[in-house]
């Protein structure tokens, strides 16, 4: 097909649910092959965004495809702009796929372009547009998650992380595993800029417990995030969630070597070991771009000892503050204290004159409405998460391939009857 | 073992508690661990003493060379003399064999394991321990009445614990335990006792260990000196309940447990440390401890733990001093425990931070105040954290269970799966 004939084969046949029908069959049938300037120019002279979505959607594709990754074309990102800002949800939701990899195609684009931000707007509109709830995950949040990060527009995300996702469904968004990984990832780095660590550590288990049967190096940079995290929150690194596939379970031996040193050292007492460690991997840190969270987990494990004494000492010189918590003098610690006071890591006054600080017990004592209300909220979160377990269960239990599983197990293997064994089988059965 | 540190050990007294190769391997431990040489010597000399008429004419070759003609020629090797022990030996071994293999043809079970037993024996006395075991080990199949199982798991148990395999020790204890019958014979159950005692101190269970040593009685006496001697009972059990249990459990095991009592007789020093530290003077029984420390290093069983042993009795004996105060001057307490304030201070909030002790230091004035934690605010802390946990576990698997209902596994070499790294390579600061 010439980029005419496809030109007036989209626009004849973009009318009626059969024609279209007729049309998504011709276009999947069919490689467009023509080079990039001739179609976006048939394109931009013959066909409009709202009424030829799926056309425009195959021709962008395809034009969009070639050049990269080296070269961006500005006019496919203009025409891309104009047709995400104003489409046909219908027809785009015809070949899920396809629209997705626009999205893909026209984020590369953009970046290559150097200007991210301007495909924020059009991407997010896109994705209000297409995803038919707030609970389903599509490709495109990666791309809006991976702009965001780019440009540190942290807050535009936001909208669609306060939301929690449960179903991921390629038949209505075209998802990928791969999709899924970078949504939790990129997601991650979103939480992480944000400094909201708990909520990044949740989204990169995520992606560190997808069921996989090889191991993604997007698992792999996840986990090494996850790790320092944990040391950032919780001071250790345990293990991972025991439903955690064995494949990534084993990178962290293999793949993450540096960062599981740096955890041991992290957590033995006295931790005289750490700073070594961090300088002697200091290459690996570098390389995963992973040096800033790396100095954050050395400042948490300062502060951490410092909070130590808090439950050990009523009052506790400033310079015996610096020896015990390792710092180098007691101008730093009063500094450290003063911070961590001010961020309400501990209950602390300091008395300069004697240089003494008296460490206070929490004043948080649980009475309140605020607890009554975290809790009871807490208590309707869980109801309705059970109640979604429940149906989750129901769904499992009409399942047919579940159901023939079970079955099968409950009956035993069939060849327990001995009629339905084949001599050869028999033989191999004979002791 | 009855000695303190300027007046070194009496190795005469002490090796006079045991025989065989309880003997040997004890003063040849001591050899190779003392750096006093005439200690050194004086250990040399004993064990070649008893060495000398017996058929382990390695291990006598071995500690004449160690000698050196230190001793004059009373002991030095004689090569002629060491060469038909063996000869000896080897024919010994041979008619047992041939013996063996008589019985074996007729399938005589009791002559069977009776020549299993004498050959196990006779490898044992060889100083051939593998072999020994393996004959024991073999007697097993032939064993027809209880006493036969009990006598041959002594026998196994004896030769486990010099190859320094506890786990066959502990398998052979329960074993032999079991059979009926043994209960009442109060020698064998005490042997065994003994046994699973050192397994559970080589595990470094001292609770279990104390457990064992302090249910011997003084029957015991010399009836296991190839392993241990009563003395070394008192010393294991007084150390391993003084470093693991609490003031009730040590009234219980050792202060009311008179049976026990009487070992510990057999060493007063340990017993007065003992009975110090029940009586709260633990400046007493600490400097005992610290005084006789350079002995238990020379402790054939001991020595790897008495630093962590120590360690503990001191830890214990620190909360057991704070544990009813509300407020403790530690300028008071330091006396008690042989030290000044700053270390007292920095040996307790150890422990504070382990948890062991639950209070707060007041470093400005030197007071240890007792901390009455808030168990309501800690409930209310516990229940939030676990209602978090519980929504983003479930959050998750509700997830996973829809990545694996369409299948979205990630699997290799996934087309278009690029390296995520050279697609993004992306920094935080």
């Amino acid at each position: 097909m010439t980029v005419n004939q496809l030109m007036i084969a989209i626009k004849n046949s973009s009318d009626t649910p059969k024609k279209l029908a007729q049309l998504l069959q011709t276009l999947q049938q069919s490689s467009i092959n023509e080079p990039a300037p001739a179609l976006l120019q048939g394109l931009s002279q013959t066909l409009q965004t709202r009424s030829h979505t799926l056309g425009i959607v195959y021709v962008l594709v395809a034009a969009g495809s070639q050049g990269l990754p080296q070269q961006a074309n500005p006019q496919f990102v203009t025409l891309c702009q104009y047709l995400l800002l104003e489409f046909d949800v219908d027809q785009s939701r015809m070949a899920p796929d396809k629209f997705t990899t626009l999205c893909h195609l026209y984020r590369e684009h953009s970046i290559l372009l150097n200007e991210p931000q301007a495909a924020l707007q059009p991407l997010r509109i896109a994705l209000t547009n297409f995803q038919a709830s707030h609970e389903l995950i599509t490709p495109i949040h990666a791309d809006i998650f991976q702009i965001c990060v780019l440009t540190k527009c942290y807050s535009m995300a936001m909208p669609l992380l306060a939301h929690p996702a449960y179903d991921v469904d390629p038949e209505i968004s075209g998802m990928t595993a791969r999709d899924f990984l970078l949504y939790s990832y990129y997601g991650s780095l979103i939480h992480i800029g944000r400094k909201q660590y708990s909520e990044a550590i949740g989204m990169l288990l995520h992606s560190i417990t997808a069921p996989a049967m090889a191991t993604s190096a997007i698992t792999i940079a996840a986990l090494k995030k996850y790790i320092l995290l944990c040391l950032i929150q919780k001071g250790t690194f345990g293990s991972l969630p025991k439903y955690t596939p064995s494949q990534v379970t084993r990178c962290l031996k293999a793949d993450c070597q540096a960062y599981m040193d740096l955890a041991n050292a992290y957590s033995a007492d006295p931790a005289t070991k750490l700073e070594e460690t961090a300088a002697k991997h200091h290459q690996a840190f570098d390389n995963d771009g992973n040096m800033g969270l790396l100095q954050l987990a050395l400042e948490a494990h300062t502060m951490r000892a410092v909070q130590r004494l808090t439950r050990t000492y009523m009052t506790l010189s400033l310079s015996d503050i610096a020896s015990r918590a390792q710092l180098k003098g007691a101008q730093e610690a009063e500094l450290l204290v003063l911070r961590m006071i001010e961020a309400g890591q501990i209950h602390a006054s300091i008395d300069d004159s004697a240089g003494m600080v008296t460490f206070l017990e929490d004043p948080e004592q649980y009475y309140g409405a605020e607890v009554v209300d975290r809790l009871s909220k807490q208590i309707a979160l869980s109801n309705e998460l059970s109640a979604r377990v429940q149906a989750a269960n129901c769904q499992v239990s009409l399942d047919k391939a579940y159901l023939q599983k079970t079955q099968m197990r409950d009956f035993g293997p069939r060849f327990d009857d001995p009629g339905e064994i084949s001599s050869e089988q028999q033989m191999v059965f004979q002791p | 073992m009855q000695a303190s540190a300027d007046q070194p050990l009496d190795l005469e007294g002490y090796a006079a508690n045991y025989s065989s190769h309880g003997k040997t391997n004890r003063l040849t431990f001591i050899a190779s661990k003392s750096n006093n040489a005439s200690l050194q010597l004086d250990a040399l000399r004993l064990a070649a003493d008893e060495l000398q008429n017996s058929y382990d004419t390695t291990r006598y070759g071995e500690i004449c060379r160690q000698i050196g003609g230190r001793l004059g020629p009373l002991y030095v090797a004689d090569s002629t003399k060491l060469a038909k022990k063996q000869l000896e030996a080897e024919q010994k071994h041979q008619a047992l064999d041939n013996e063996l293999l008589g019985y074996k043809n007729n399938l005589i079970k009791n002559s069977i394991r009776i020549c299993q037993t004498s050959m196990g024996d006779h490898a044992y006395n060889r100083g051939n321990l593998q072999d020994a075991f393996k004959c024991y080990v073999r007697s097993r199949d032939y064993c027809s009445t209880a006493k036969d199982i009990t006598q041959m798991c002594l026998n196994v148990i004896k030769v486990a614990i010099e190859l320094n395999n506890y786990g066959h020790v502990q398998n052979y204890v329960t074993k032999a335990e079991s059979t009926p019958d043994v209960q009442k014979d109060n020698t064998i159950s005490t042997k065994l006792k003994c046994a699973s005692g050192l397994a559970a101190l080589k595990d470094k269970k001292y609770k279990q260990a104390a457990r064992r040593f302090t249910e011997v009685s003084a029957e015991l006496g010399s009836t296991y000196s190839e392993v241990i001697s009563l003395q070394d009972v008192a010393l294991y059990g007084s150390l391993c309940s003084l470093a693991s249990c609490d003031r009730q459990e040590l009234k219980r095991t050792i202060i009311d447990n008179f049976r026990y009592r009487e070992v510990l007789n057999a060493s007063p020093e340990i017993r007065d440390m003992v009975y110090d530290f029940y009586n709260s003077k633990y400046a007493a029984c600490l400097s005992t401890l610290d005084r006789l420390k350079p002995l238990f290093l020379l402790d054939l069983h001991l020595h790897q733990h008495v630093s962590s042993l120590c360690t503990q009795v001191r830890n214990r004996a620190l909360i057991q001093y704070s544990t009813p105060f509300t407020s403790v001057n530690l300028a008071t307490m330091a006396p008690a425990f042989i030290t000044d304030v700053r270390g007292l201070e920095n040996e307790l909030a150890k422990l504070i931070q382990d948890n062991q002790i639950q209070a707060r230091i007041d470093s400005n004035a030197k007071i240890l105040h007792a901390r009455h934690t808030n168990v309501r605010s800690q409930t209310f802390k516990a229940a939030l954290q676990a209602g978090d946990d519980y929504l983003q576990e479930t959050h998750r698997l509700l997830l996973r269970a829809s990545l694996m209902r369409h299948d979205l596994l990630q699997r290799a070499q996934q087309k278009g799966g690029r390296m995520q790294h050279q697609e993004q390579p992306m920094r935080i600061g």
